[in-house]
């Protein structure tokens, strides 16, 4: 396969999962879509040079944790995405058939995971996203350890929450 | 297996437990003391409803936005865009015959052309390969020009958000600690940046080298050159440096926190002072300023700084007493302090590590406990289901088990070979750190014993890692033994020790989850017929790696 199939049946795979953690960094969706695309134009280029990745899904999300973040900054004068509210307007024609009970507990759930800290939820996110505790350490410039650590906090505090 | 009575294993082992980060052995014990120990697998089943919860979270709240605004572009277009951007000299040939095309072509081709050119100039300003190439020159040549002209010690202006002060670049010996600019050097030390001088070439440099993606700007100020480098990612995201024209000395830089915080260091020209007299003024902020800005107080500037060679002196007294073997220990360095961290070590082993390391100085050593565990709560108890191995594995454990004679024999080798395993993983995760702590640009500061010192600590570990593995393919051979396999062994493609490291490491990891799969400790996606095999080529790929390593780092003694 050559340079070009590899990182197109990459973006093709993995370009949602991308889209998706950038909108949960706070990107809105044009800005997520348009750094998503990025991410793997970048990864081409880099990939061109003759570097090796060892695991390209890790790189592709270490790259798109920085990317994203730094538009977000960009994007300041609008304010950050925030998908929960988005899915406290549309939950119920979402999920007719759920019942009123289950849709509060995913609402008090969605409320958990904001009140998380931001380094739990970005450890929570990326390993939503598959990632490992040392990639996802290796994108947020932590040890592993720490991730471990700051996924417990973020499990416990779920948990809490959820009862 | 031994011990399947152990202690309730901590919440945060059992979430590694799950998401199969805990070493094979470890592993292997928290499985067969959740097989015996309702109260932990109901604590499992909760975690898990929580993880659960967590997937289900992330289905819902972005289902809407699964679909993005506009549909996914060709990639194929854009790499083709990028090519051609590489190849920019023909193109910017191409778009200057465009442009001179007859007049009378204008209109059907200058828009063509145009769109060129701006493709071009985007790609051209997105890589930026020329700042690049000119940013590394003039660091270079700056750095030079220090080395020729030693620095005299002199004054710097330091500004952040709400303070301002002064300090000296002097390095005297003068061991009073400097809380005042801590905050600030915490800033730096975190984001790798040399702040014992912060105003140099030579640490601009290094750390800019050290990104994995960078942008350069390189401006010319007719009297000084300013080099921006956008990091793109880590502590510190943003950092310019100008020098003089004249002599490329460094004049200022502005440091950009990824903490919004950012660090302005200017030298106070000429004005050399005592080096015995460091001397830090600050300035009160003004009263509308932020209070969660870093604090600084009056005090004198760091006097000394720790080097990597002080780094590895206290690496190796924790290797001479094994403590570089897993426990969880992490050394970190700032300018003024060792700082060794140990995580839920017992008193016994706590006092042979502060002994080992005795009293060398500016060296700290901590012990935390490791994080407590929420007590269960008993109302959630539920029935769990059965964490054990899947039917495929368990069929495929008894047939090498009647190969070697009984289960009894496969739960003997199990065992041994997970005690073997562990170890293994130790040394490698041992060299590694030294790889990391270690690389290239920090080796070459240190002095040719300690030098030494470091590459007998990696031989001591590659000696300790054969005989491990040697050991490993005797137990292995009854099981191994009628397996045929491609032994495609691969050489190891890094020809410096500190990348070679990371490969053996990649490789050991391989290993370690395969063993572990095969001897039950944690689940696998590849069981049955395939595993056999997989083990074998790991196995001698993983020795042929080692012996490839240890030639590597042979080659660097001499």
């Amino acid at each position: 396969m050559n340079l070009q199939d590899q990182v197109a049946q990459l973006f093709e795979e993995a370009r949602d999962d991308v889209y998706r953690y950038l909108l949960s960094l706070g990107l809105h969706p044009p800005q997520a879509q348009e750094a998503a695309q990025e991410v793997f134009l970048r990864l081409y280029v880099t990939m061109k040079k003759g570097e090796t990745i060892q695991n390209p899904r890790a790189w592709i999300f270490r790259v798109a944790h920085n990317f994203g973040l730094k538009t977000r900054t960009k994007q300041n004068t609008q304010g950050s995405f925030d998908p929960n509210i988005e899915y406290q307007i549309t939950a119920p024609e979402l999920n007719p058939e759920q019942s009123l009970l289950e849709r509060e507990q995913k609402l008090r759930f969605h409320k958990a995971v904001e009140r998380l800290s931001e380094q739990q939820r970005r450890c929570l996110f990326l390993r939503l996203e598959g990632l490992r505790y040392p990639e996802i350490g290796a994108a947020l410039g932590i040890s592993p350890s720490a991730v471990g650590e700051f996924l417990r906090r973020a499990i416990a505090k779920l948990k809490k929450d959820e009862l | 297996m031994s011990s399947p009575h152990m202690r309730h294993p901590e919440e945060e082992e059992l979430l590694r437990f799950v998401d199969g980060e805990l070493p094979a052995r470890a592993s292997s014990q928290v499985r067969s003391h959740l097989e015996a120990c309702w109260q932990c697998r109901a604590q499992l089943e909760e975690l898990q409803s929580t993880i659960g919860q967590c997937v289900s979270y992330r289905k819902n709240v972005l289902h809407r936005h699964l679909q993005p605004p506009t549909p996914w572009p060709d990639i194929y277009t854009k790499f083709a865009e990028i090519d051609a951007s590489i190849e920019h000299p023909s193109l910017l040939t191409r778009a200057a015959r465009f442009l001179s095309w007859p007049l009378q072509n204008t209109r059907k081709w200058a828009p063509v052309a145009v769109a060129l050119l701006i493709v071009w100039g985007l790609w051209w300003s997105r890589f930026r390969i020329t700042p690049s190439v000119q940013a590394a020159e003039l660091l270079q040549k700056a750095i030079v020009a220090a080395d020729t002209h030693p620095a005299m010690a002199h004054r710097l202006d330091i500004r952040t958000k709400t303070r301002h002060i002064t300090r000296t670049t002097a390095k005297v010996t003068n061991a009073v600690e400097d809380s005042a600019l801590q905050s600030i050097q915490a800033l730096f030390v975190a984001a790798n940046y040399n702040w014992d001088d912060p105003l140099s070439a030579k640490s601009f440099e290094a750390w800019r080298d050290h990104l994995a993606e960078r942008t350069d700007q390189v401006t010319d100020q007719h009297d000084s050159y300013q080099i921006r480098t956008d990091a793109g990612s880590g502590e510190l995201k943003d950092a310019t440096l100008t020098l003089r024209s004249q002599d490329l000395a460094p004049l200022a830089g502005r440091f950009e926190f990824s903490n919004q915080e950012w660090v302005e260091i200017t030298a106070i020209a000429d004005e050399t002072i005592a080096p015995t007299q460091p001397i830090a003024a600050t300035h009160e902020p003004a009263p509308e300023s932020h209070a969660s800005a870093p604090a600084v107080a009056t005090s004198p500037a760091p006097s000394f700084s720790l080097t990597p060679g002080d780094e590895l002196h206290v690496l190796a007294s924790l290797h001479n007493a094994g403590a570089d073997l897993g426990d969880p220990i992490e050394i970190s360095r700032t300018s003024s302090e060792i700082l060794v961290t140990g995580i839920g070590i017992s008193p016994t082993r706590q006092r042979d590590i502060q002994s080992a390391i005795g009293a060398q100085p500016h060296v700290t050593v901590h012990f935390l406990e490791s994080a407590p565990s929420s007590a269960t709560s008993e109302k959630n108890a539920k029935p769990s289901t059965d964490n054990t191995a899947s039917p495929d594995l368990r069929q495929f454990q008894s047939r090498v088990a009647d190969q070697i004679g009984g289960r009894a024999n496969f739960e003997q080798l199990a065992s041994d070979v997970l005690d073997l395993s562990e170890p293994m993983m130790s040394r490698v995760y041992a060299l590694r750190r030294l790889a990391e702590r270690f690389p290239a640009a920090t080796e070459s500061q240190l002095s040719a014993p300690d030098r030494q010192l470091l590459h007998q600590i990696q031989a001591e570990h590659i000696a300790g890692l054969r005989q491990q593995t040697s050991e490993l393919s005797r137990l292995l051979k009854p099981v191994l033994s009628s397996v045929r396999g491609s032994a495609a062994t691969s050489e190891l493609a890094s020809s410096s020790w500190q990348p070679a490291t990371e490969e053996l490491f990649q490789a050991a990891r391989r290993l370690d989850k395969l063993l572990a799969v095969m001897f039950g400790a944690a689940p696998g996606e590849s069981v049955g017929d395939r595993l056999p095999a997989d083990l074998l080529a790991s196995l001698t790929q993983f020795r042929a790696m080692v012996e490839g390593y240890t030639r590597v780092s042979s080659k660097l003694e001499r």
